[in-house]
């Protein structure tokens, strides 16, 4: 299993890439279908001020929907575990 | 929308109001939009139906904001606007081209004495708020993009997800209550199609 996020290709989401891309154990995948994929074996986190998103960008950071399980997403930090890894 | 019918922007947004003077006030001369029109009338309609003013103030590319005004009425508590995220879900938000002009209605209204709430960005506007005499949320935003194709697409997504989730819930007796659902079932749809 993995999780998996999909990010919308517009700009105001540009920087959870970013963030996907610094975080090290992240793979972004291009888009396709409009969509581009930020993947990990395990989890993905973020952190919203690392980020530099405001309070309404990083409310809907999921709006483009994921596969996982969110195990924390409050004011600063969100993580998503893959669905195996939470019921191991 | 079609080529054949489509709509041409919006003639005027109209709520009743309760307080004449200081709603006239407002728009008039706090925001400074200009009274375009009023309709005087006897009660019609209804046997209840009050005597009623309707005023309308210009707010641009041929739009307006109207009130109604039920001479003798008074305010039923079902209509009270409650200072809350579902009153206020009902709003105006009013369009302006540049963050200059967005800056200069906050000085305007500031400088009347009209607390501005917050200054927001949000996915696609940057907004201000703030409320009328009658407590009705209102909003001035610039565009910070324009809808793409990916908006669209995106939107019909997220809308199918929810109504999924939703009949899925209902065969249960239950209801759609919370976001997170709606995403792994857009997630799941969008597996579908990378696979």
């Amino acid at each position: 299993m993995m999780v998996r996020i999909f990010v919308p290709d517009i700009p105001e989401f540009a920087p959870l890439l970013e963030g996907a891309r610094k975080a090290g154990n992240c793979r972004v995948l291009k888009p396709e279908h409009g969509y581009w994929r930020i993947e990990a074996d395990h989890e993905i986190r973020f952190e919203r001020k690392a980020l530099g998103l405001g309070p309404a960008l990083w409310n809907s950071a999921l709006t483009g929907g994921f596969r996982g399980r969110i195990v924390e997403y409050g004011r600063d930090v969100m993580r998503i575990e893959s669905e195996a890894e939470t019921a191991a | 929308m079609s080529e054949e019918l489509k709509l041409n922007g919006v003639h005027h947004a109209a709520r009743p109001t309760w307080k004449l003077r200081e709603t006239i006030e407002f728009y008039r001369d706090v925001m400074g939009l200009k009274l375009v029109h009023c309709v005087s009338a006897r009660g019609w309609g209804p046997s209840r139906h009050p005597d009623f003013l309707h005023f309308f103030f210009e707010s641009g590319a041929g739009s307006t904001i109207a009130f109604f005004f039920y001479l003798g009425d008074e305010q039923p508590e079902r209509l009270v606007h409650l200072p809350e995220y579902d009153s206020d879900a009902t709003h105006t938000a009013w369009r302006v081209e540049t963050r200059e002009q967005l800056l200069a209605w906050r000085e305007r209204l500031e400088s009347r004495g009209v607390p501005i709430m917050y200054q927001i960005e949000h996915e696609v506007v940057e907004s201000i708020y703030f409320r009328d005499p009658n407590g009705y949320y209102l909003e001035i935003g610039r565009p910070l993009r324009e809808f793409r194709a990916i908006d669209e697409t995106d939107a019909a997504l997220t809308l199918a997800a929810a109504l999924k989730v939703e009949e899925e819930r209902a065969a249960r007796g239950e209801t759609l209550s919370d976001i997170e659902s709606v995403w792994k079932a857009k997630g799941a749809l969008l597996e579908a199609q990378f696979s």
